[in-house]
Formats: structure tokens, sequence, C-alpha cells
């Protein structure tokens, strides 16, 4: 039952950076797709109806996290206390810039909008990456938590830090990931020129982000052997990893058709192909960190604590009745957002 | 450590007051706005579906300020009371999880529909959108006030070996009765924060001339609600709310009323100064034998004072809450007054020139916000040292690990932010408000 809801847990993460990510990356990239006013309104309508709903699966995740292993949301978010609190801000900063830009259209103060919008969504994306890969190396912890110092030396030795030689790579890599994700999206959900720019950038956003996965792994390996160790063992990581690789190289194909042939459908098949992209990612690395929610650093004595799904689970009659309400309540999150996406099938003519 | 925890706690009542600013007007507000739909389709009048897209523009805004502001709240569950999370997350989180899944989904995706999606979805459809949402804000009440009824009176756990929370018996957990009569409170007191601020822009623009074919439609709706919403808070749900807290939390009754001693019929006090260091209440101005009664249902039980209750177990700041209480109270009884007198003139159609009334109503839109605010420091403060009531002290539940410095740090961050936010805000719908009702108003602002 534990297992099952380390699953859960994933899968909702899953689908709050397959959903948001989308978002974040039209932001980062709103400057990329779109030079004119009439242009940057094209982008922000096209993740307009989707962003708020996006956002609540990061809270669905945490509820569903504290519920299942509370110990392990504890200790996560009071050790990442700084790194959760700039990300808090800016969800702020990024839902403001967009109610903003659409509430008080002014010719001066929408550039302002547009550039919190970018930042923020940005940031995000860098500070989700840079979590996740605090996550991967481990965390020196006790029975108290953890704290690490905000930063670490660049050059890479056994001292971690919030920000170190591997998380700032993962968070920088979460962005590409992310930019990649959004113009598919972008491309998707606009036409004119905005469409011909992402149509054009997601082959290219492709290869750069290849070789960055490259790079990652080869970081991965060298700053957290343990999760390394794990992902070469074992045969549903690697599965996981290798469709990752041809969801990439679909996303490629299809975005790079739909540029040459002007088809929608490729747009579509693009951006799906994408999203499994990043499903499949984050799927070769939580099935790596698992039973893990916390491990120790490489750097760590052998004795160092852990969290793990046997040592924060919760009683089994809890998560059968959590379960309940779980299979209940996703469905009908599921079913909004198919319905979300119905209604706003019709591609935007207004670009 | 002693000091961390002081910013700890300042920056959630910091940020919770801050954020429920927000959903009060959200929950009463999805209220009113479907109340309007369901008269406009029934009166067949056009003029109350204009009505309900006016309120449906502040609505929007509103509500996206109360998501900004409740994502912290979320986040600090763990970051700033992990022990807390640890000890007790088991049971709350089921709350918390429904919350995101039933409420917060459902109200996020029809928004959007409830905003852009009138001529798209047509007058029937778009009706239930905004039942759908309602459903949606009240829900997110409920299931957010399991989690304090839990704090206030804890049912349904079990204690495991190890000292923490587990889940025992969820229908109970869910049932909570106090949940319920907190439930009831809340909810009336969004209705009055609602119905007031309806009002006072109805009263506003009736005042100034302007609009003259809604604002009367915003004093009727606002003023009906308000006097039924405005009882309703005090009596039931307020006076049965008094009456829990008398039963189950005796110490903090006797710090609301600054009540040292033991006393047979006691009197409610309407003024007077808690002096905790020399144990009395100075200046009191009282009325003989009404808190008995009121907590009690007799004019002749005992009221139990402070000192029959170990110092340790005393509620922190007493003269906080005691402020905190006769100040909900004394507001609460202003407002019966104000909506009575204005309903008594809406009826016979004469509040359109009453000025002094319309003066009063215009001017009365923050008094409900501070009424609730003052309300929820005295439950929350009537809860300490208790963060989980009888059960896990305040003092043990804040993160070990989170230095005083980084606690104060985020606080202050708050604090500029939140500046920055209530400034947006009163530019947004002074933006909104300026515009009004018309039809104009609503070509501009889609365009």
């Amino acid at each position: 039952m534990a297992d099952l809801w380390f699953a859960l847990v994933c899968l909702m993460l899953t689908a709050f950076v397959v959903l948001d990510g989308f978002d974040f990356g039209a932001g980062t990239l709103l400057y990329a797709l779109a030079r004119t006013d009439d242009e940057k309104r094209a982008v922000h309508a096209a993740i307009g109806p989707y962003w708020d709903g996006n956002e609540v699966w990061l809270l669905a995740a945490g509820g569903s996290l504290m519920v299942s292993f509370p110990t392990a949301l504890a200790a996560g978010l009071s050790g990442f206390y700084l790194g959760i609190f700039l990300l808090v801000w800016l969800l702020i900063g990024r839902a403001m810039s967009i109610e903003l830009r659409a509430h008080l259209p002014h010719p001066l103060f929408s550039s302002l909008f547009d550039f919190g919008f970018t930042a923020s969504s940005a940031g995000a994306a860098l500070v989700l990456g840079v979590a996740l890969a605090n996550v991967v190396r481990g965390v020196p912890l006790d029975e108290g938590g953890f704290t690490l110092p905000l930063f670490a030396s660049a050059a890479g030795g056994a001292e971690v830090g919030l920000l170190d030689a591997f998380t700032v790579p993962a968070g920088a890599f979460a962005v590409l990931v992310c930019a990649t994700h959004g113009a598919a999206f972008v491309a998707w959900k606009t036409s004119g020129a905005v469409r011909d720019r992402a149509r054009r950038l997601v082959p290219r956003l492709v290869v750069a982000t290849a070789v960055g996965w490259a790079a990652m792994l080869a970081l991965t390996a060298r700053f957290a052997p343990a999760a390394f160790a794990a992902f070469t063992h074992r045969p549903l990581a690697l599965g996981l990893a290798a469709l990752g690789a041809l969801a990439l190289a679909l996303v490629r194909r299809e975005s790079s058709a739909a540029a040459e042939a002007a088809a929608a459908t490729a747009d579509r098949r693009a951006f799906l192909a994408s999203a499994a992209f990043v499903a499949l990612v984050l799927g070769a690395i939580f099935g790596s960190q698992f039973p893990y929610w916390l491990r120790p650093p490489a750097s760590s004595p052998p004795s160092t604590a852990a969290i793990t799904v046997a040592s924060a689970q919760v009683e089994a009659s809890s998560l059968r009745t959590a379960l309940m309400w779980w299979m209940v309540g996703a469905s009908l999150a599921v079913s909004y957002f198919v319905a979300l996406f119905r209604a706003n099938r019709r591609r935007r003519e207004d670009a | 450590m002693t000091d961390a925890l002081v910013w700890h706690r300042l920056q959630f009542a910091f940020t919770i007051v801050f954020h429920y600013l927000f959903p009060q007007l959200t929950m009463g507000l999805a209220a009113l706005i479907a109340l309007m739909k369901i008269t406009a389709a029934v009166t067949k009048d056009e003029r109350w579906a204009a009505a309900a897209r006016f309120w449906i523009r502040v609505f929007a805004v509103n509500f996206a300020f109360g998501v900004v502001t409740g994502i912290p709240m979320e986040m600090q569950f763990g970051t700033n009371w992990s022990r807390f999370t640890g000890f007790a997350g088991a049971v709350i989180g089921h709350s918390l999880g429904m919350e995101s899944l039933f409420a917060f989904f459902l109200e996020s995706v029809f928004l959007g529909m409830l905003v852009f999606g009138e001529k798209k979805l047509g007058p029937r459809r778009h009706l239930a959108v905004s039942l759908l949402l309602w459903l949606g804000t009240w829900a997110s009440g409920f299931f957010i006030v399991t989690v304090n009824a839990f704090m206030q009176h804890p049912r349904g756990h079990v204690v495991r070996a190890d000292g923490t929370l587990a889940m025992g018996d969820f229908v109970a957990y869910m049932t909570n009765p106090w949940a319920l009569a907190e439930l009831a409170h809340v909810l009336s007191a969004s209705l009055v924060t609602a119905s007031f601020v309806v009002s006072s822009v109805g009263a506003y623009y009736t005042l100034l001339g302007r609009h003259r074919e809604h604002a009367p439609l915003f004093l009727r709706i606002g003023v009906r609600v308000g006097v039924a919403a405005s009882l309703l808070v005090a009596f039931p749900t307020g006076d049965h709310q008094a009456k829990l807290v008398a039963e189950h939390q005796p110490v903090a009754l006797a710090a609301m009323e600054g009540r040292f001693e033991t006393e047979r019929a006691a009197g409610i006090t309407l003024i007077g100064q808690p002096n905790v260091r020399a144990r009395r209440l100075d200046n009191p101005v009282v009325v003989p034998a009404m808190l008995s009664f009121l907590a009690y249902g007799t004019f002749h039980s005992d009221v139990r004072g402070l000192a029959e209750f170990p110092e340790r177990d005393w509620p922190t700041n007493i003269e906080l809450l005691y402020y905190s209480f006769h100040l909900m109270a004394g507001i609460g009884t202003i407002q019966i007054a104000l909506m009575a007198a204005a309903a008594a003139f809406e009826l016979r159609r004469r509040l359109d020139r009453a000025r002094p009334l319309l003066w009063a109503l215009l001017l009365a839109a923050p008094l409900p916000y501070i009424a609730t605010t003052a309300g929820w420091l005295t439950a929350e403060l009537g809860r300490q040292p208790w963060l989980i009531f009888g059960v896990f002290r305040t003092a043990d539940g804040a993160s070990p690990r989170v230095h005083s410095g980084d606690a104060l740090f985020t606080l202050i961050g708050f604090a500029g932010i939140y500046a920055v936010l209530a400034l947006l805000f009163v530019v947004l719908v002074g933006r909104i408000v300026g515009r009004g009702p018309s039809a104009e108003a609503e070509e501009a602002s889609h365009g």
C-alpha cells in the first residue's frame, strides 16, 4: 500500500511538471516567441485557461504526500526552507504578472509584466530543477531534519549545498526541458507568426535538450553515484529513459514535419510526445529514487539517516481510506482537465 | 529556539490573516453571484444578469489574490511547522489532500468558464457553472475548517506507539461537531462580508447618482442577505460556537472574558481591561449573570476562572485574546444594528434617499473584515498554548532546523510582498468599481 502511494505521489508530481511545465516554458520563451503586443497576448491566451489549474497539481501532490508520508514532507520542506519560499514568491510573481497584464493594459507597464512573467517562469523551473537535484543527490539528514548551506563550492568537492556543482546545472536543464515543452505547446495552441517561431524553435531546443540530458547523466554519475547506480541497475528506470529518448526523437520529427508541412495535427503530436518525454524522464528519476524520499549524499558517513517509503509510511488503514477519496478526487480532476482541453480545442485565431 | 518560535507564529498569523481577507469575500460572493443569476433567470430581468457579471469581475480578481496568498499557507505546514506535520500529518493530510482534489481543481478550472464563458455556454449552463463554483468555494472552506476543528477539538485520531497521531476513525474526524459548528459560523461570516461589500458599492453609486439601474439591486440583495447573515453569525452559529468553547475549552472562555476567579451567575463584561499581572479585570462594565446564561444556558451556572487552571495551560496572550473577542462581539452587534436599519428603509423602498444610512453602508465595508480577523484571533489565541488542544503544544510544533533568522527573513519578505499585493488589489478592484456594471464597462474589460 505504501509503495502504491509512493507511485501516486510521484504521479501527481509528474502531472504537475507536465502541465505547469508548459506554462513555465511558454513564459520563459515569451520574448523569443512574441515580438509585438498582440503576439505576446497570444502566448498569454494560449496558457490562459490552464495555468491556474495546472498549479493545483503541486498542492494536490503536497497534500497526498502529507497524508501518506508526513515525515518526508516535513523534512523536505523545512530542509529546503529558503528554496521553498523562493518558489512560492516566484509563483506569486508569475500569477501577478499574468493577472496584471490582463487587467491593467498599459503601454509601459505591460512590458514590465512581461518581464515579470518571463523571469518568474524561468526562475520557478530553475528552482524546481534544483530541488529535484537536491533530492537525487541526497541531503545530510538526522532526526531533526536537515539544513543545507545555500551555496557550496562550484569546484565540485564533497561539500553539498542547495546550489552546488550538480544542482545548478540540473536547474538549468529543467529550464531547458520546460522551454522545449512550452514551445511545443505554443506551436499547438497559437497561429500565425508566433506558431511559426515556435515550430522553428522546437527542433533546435530538442537537440539542446538531448545534449543537456547526456550531460546530466554524466553529472549524476559523478555527484549522485547511489542514484545513478540504481538507475543503471533497474530495467524499469532504464526502460522509461529509453522510451523518453524515443519520445524526444518523436518531438523533433513531428515538430519538423509541422514546420515543413504547416500541419496542425503534427503540432499536437509533437506536444504530446514532449509531454511523454517529460513524464518518462521523471518516471526514470522516481524509479531510481525508490524507495528513498530523502537519501544521504555520497559524501556522508554510511550511518546517516534516510527517509524511505518504509520509514515514513503511515498505517495501511489510513492509506486505504485516503485511496478511496483519492481515486474519486483524481478522477474528477482528470475529467475537468479533459473537459477544459476539449472546450479550448479550437485553435486561437487572434495572433 | 524560543525566539524562532515567535517568528514562526507571527509569520503564520500574518500570512493567514492577510490570506483570509480574500477567501471570506470569495465564499460569500460566490453565493451572492449565484443568487443574482438565479434571480435573473427567474425574473428574466437583464439588470440582474449585468449585476452578476459585474460581481464576477470582482470575484475573479479577489479569487486570484486568494490563490496566490493561499499557496504559502499550504507550504508552511512543512516549512515552518515540520514537527507538527510529522506529528499529525497522517490525520490532517486527509483534509488538505481532499481540499486540493475536490475544491481547488473545481474552482480553478470553472473560474475561467464563469469569467469568460457566458456567451459560449448560454445562460443555463453559465448558471450551473456559478453554482459549481459556489459549491467549490464552500467545499474548500469545509475541508480547511476540518483541519482547524481538529486542532481545536481533536476527534477521530489514535496515538501511535511513538506518540505521533494516526487516523483512527475517518468519519468521526470529518464529522467533528466542532467543524460543523465552525463551518456554519465561518460561512455566515463570509456572507456578512460579501453583503457588506455589495451594499457598500451600491451605496457608493447611489450617493454619487451613478448606475441608477444597478445600484438599487446591489443595495437590495446586499441589505437583505446582510441582515439575515449578520443575525446568523451571532445566533445561532456564534452562540453555538461559544457554548462549545465553554464546554471543551473553559480556560479559553475564562481568558476571553478576562475572568480570573470562578463565579456563580457570572456576568458578561462589556468593557474592561484584563490586568494579568494583578490577576483582575480593571474598570469592568458588567451585565450580571449573562455569561452563565450564554455559555451554559442557565443564569446560575458556575463559570470557571483562570485561577482554576494551571498557569502553563493559560492562553499565552490573554490581553490580545480578550480584546479580539470583545472587538468581534462589538462589531457583530453594530453590523446587526446597521443592517437592520438599512433593511427597514430598503423594504419601504426609501433607502436610496436615506443619505446618512447610505454613508454608513459605504464606510462599513471594512467592518466584517475586522470582525472576522478578530474572530479568528479569538479562536486561535484561545487555543494556545496548544497547537492541538490538550494533545500537542505549539512550542513543540515548529521546524527544529529552521533558524530564527531564516524565519524572520521570510516573514519580512511576506510583509513587503503583501504590501504590494494589497496596493495592487485596491487598484484592480478600484478600476472595476470605477467602470461600474454598465454594458460599456463589460466591453472595456474584455477588450
